[in-house]
């Protein structure tokens, strides 16, 4: 508690962080009462981040990952923060899975991969890498959107998660991203932003390039999907309930879609 | 004063940084406008809070990081040394 602090300087508090958890969220709550935001869900702990590697199915993974409800690790706060590193989950899983692991260690590497883009580009990824492959919008993030008020059961559930607990799935990361991006045309650094800052595994490595590269400006296109996608991922989840399930904007051909989104600014 | 400055990226006592530099006193800082900056809610915090209760003999500093590295090093006995910052 903030009773157990010592000031040191005007401006400088030295504090013992509380045993039990409760305790030490109360302490944060008291020491940054202007910090918005819910509580942590997650434990953080070094044991709880060894205890969940050796939970990890590499193979249920490689087969499910991209299924809303699908078997994935959820290490990506553990990582992000160094509790566990990649070098441990990797040689984790191809110790107990061999040739098993590969899709697991797969996607680790996307994860080395835009660490070391950014170690060498710097806050220049803040910027477009590549020129967009499409125009793309540059309009401020919308209310709507932020507040999971869109209408879309899909999206508001998304922005849900993202601001009520912070983690959201990977595959609905990149939906909700293409219909911020390439559907409501806002501009990807606003939203990568707001993004990062709500994330519990906020990185600015994986986020920042992962908005890139669904808007197109370090891909060779924009990343878009359909309903038909997302129905099959997630069961049906969203859209049996959707209230804009007759003028779903996502009810359409890849061709149409593109053609929809994109025709009247494609560049060369 | 020789610090082992830990950062956001490095919550794991055993990360060979630690073992290198044993003999440092490991600090951390929640500093409040680096955190606004970045945007982070209350849950990372605590999520961070979380991560650091399991590394020993951290000292922990809300405050900004150059005063709080001038407090550790004015604290010093020896003020004619300078604050060494390792992270």
């Amino acid at each position: 508690m903030i009773a157990t602090a010592t000031v040191v300087k005007t401006a400088v508090v030295e504090f013992t962080l509380a045993a039990d958890r409760d305790s030490r969220y109360q302490q944060i709550r008291e020491l940054f009462p202007d910090i918005p935001g819910t509580d942590c869900e997650w434990d953080g702990t070094r044991e709880a981040a060894l205890a969940a590697l050796t939970n990890v199915d590499a193979l249920a993974y490689a087969r499910t990952r991209n299924y809303i409800d699908g078997n994935v690790s959820r290490l990506s706060p553990y990582f992000r923060h160094g509790v566990l590193t990649l070098n441990e989950a990797a040689r984790s899983a191809i110790t107990q899975y061999r040739a098993g692991a590969h899709k697991f260690v797969f996607e680790l590497a996307w994860r080395d991969y835009w660490r070391r883009v950014w170690a060498e580009r710097g806050t220049s990824i803040h910027a477009p890498i590549e020129t967009p492959k499409v125009a793309l919008g540059d309009l401020p993030l919308p209310d709507d959107i932020r507040e999971a008020r869109t209408g879309l059961a899909c999206m508001d559930r998304f922005a849900r998660d993202l601001t009520g607990s912070g983690y959201v799935h990977n595959h609905a990361r990149m939906w909700f991203a293409s219909y911020v991006v390439h559907h409501r045309k806002v501009d990807w650094r606003a939203a990568a932003d707001w993004y990062y800052g709500e994330l519990l595994d906020g990185d600015r490595a994986s986020n920042t390039l992962s908005w890139q590269w669904i808007a197109s400006s370090f891909s060779s296109k924009p990343y878009i999907f359909n309903r038909e996608n997302l129905e099959k991922y997630t069961s049906g989840e969203f859209c049996n309930h959707c209230a804009k399930r007759d003028t779903c904007p996502f009810e359409a051909s890849y061709e149409t879609l593109h053609a929809k989104l994109f025709a009247a600014a494609t560049r060369p | 004063m020789k610090l082992l400055l830990i950062h956001d990226e490095m919550l794991n006592a055993s990360l060979p940084i630690f073992e290198a530099h044993a003999d440092r006193p490991r600090v951390f800082v929640f500093d409040p406008a680096f955190i606004a900056q970045q945007g982070w809610r209350r849950r990372r915090l605590q999520c961070i809070a979380n991560a650091l209760s399991s590394i020993p003999a951290v000292r922990v500093f809300k405050g900004a990081l150059v005063d709080v590295v001038a407090v550790l090093g004015l604290a010093d006995s020896a003020p004619h040394r300078e604050t060494q910052v390792v992270t």
